[in-house]
């Protein structure tokens, strides 16, 4: 029997045993468990988020599924490269990949925007911006509300 | 969406904003910005990392759909108002 099954990256990412104050932006918290240890010394609890390697960031949004894994999987997902073929013995699924759009993108635009703007919100009804901001989803996430809005100005 | 997201998340933690700026002090140019290099930042990524695990863009594996007020009782189960859920292929349920 072909059983399907599925999963909800949100179910996944706001699990408190794998991050505890799910609903609270904490950059510099500890990774989750990563389960099998594919990669050891994440294991280690020492290790912080902040300082994961390329391969144990791979492994993170691997078990997070946030870009989702295997062959469906988004192609804006980082990978690691994989160990290069030789040449004349192209094999399908030894090639090396290197999909890294969607990351690269964010950061590009993130450090451009802190770069040249600061900004604060302005919300519709002051004081209930978190109400307004709390996320919906239909196929993509996106403010309940369905606008943020912001007030940017230029940094001198 | 992420852009929005993140936005949001530095307007409400003002703090991050100083420490991102902070970190990218080093670099003046936003032409000459170069992914490889943004790459090594700590908190640019960890911020990144942790705008997308709030607010994952593709959250669920199918389309959802709201439930509808006064909540609904669907085999057994009560599901309350407002709650984003999905169904799988029902009406090829074996089982009905």
């Amino acid at each position: 029997m072909q059983v399907k099954v599925s999963r909800a990256a949100w179910t996944i990412c706001h699990d408190p045993e794998l991050y505890p104050n799910p609903e609270s932006f904490v950059p510099e918290r500890s990774p989750p468990p990563l389960l099998p240890p594919r990669i050891p010394k994440l294991a280690d609890p020492r290790t912080r988020w902040l300082n994961l390697s390329r391969d144990e960031e791979t492994q993170l949004w691997d078990q997070s599924m946030i870009f989702s894994y295997g062959p469906r999987v988004c192609l804006g997902k980082e990978y690691s490269p994989l160990p290069p073929t030789p040449p004349g013995r192209w094999k399908r699924g030894s090639a090396e990949l290197i999909f890294r759009m969607a990351l690269m993108e964010l950061r590009m635009l993130v450090a451009a925007l802190v770069m040249k703007y600061t900004w604060t919100g302005v919300p519709d009804k002051p004081g209930r911006w978190d109400q307004e901001m709390v996320p919906f989803d239909t196929t993509v996430l996106h403010p309940t509300s369905g606008r943020c809005v912001l007030k940017f100005a230029l940094r001198k | 969406m992420t852009l929005v997201f993140f936005s949001y998340l530095i307007a409400k933690n003002p703090e991050w904003f100083d420490k991102l700026a902070a970190e990218l002090s080093d670099y003046t140019d936003v032409d000459t910005l170069q992914s490889s290099e943004l790459e090594k930042l700590p908190l640019l990524n960890a911020v990144i990392r942790e705008t997308l695990r709030l607010y994952p863009p593709a959250a669920s594996p199918v389309f959802s759909r709201v439930v509808p007020e006064d909540g609904v009782s669907l085999g057994g189960y009560f599901i309350p108002a407002g709650v984003s859920s999905l169904y799988f292929k029902l009406h090829v349920s074996s089982s009905s």
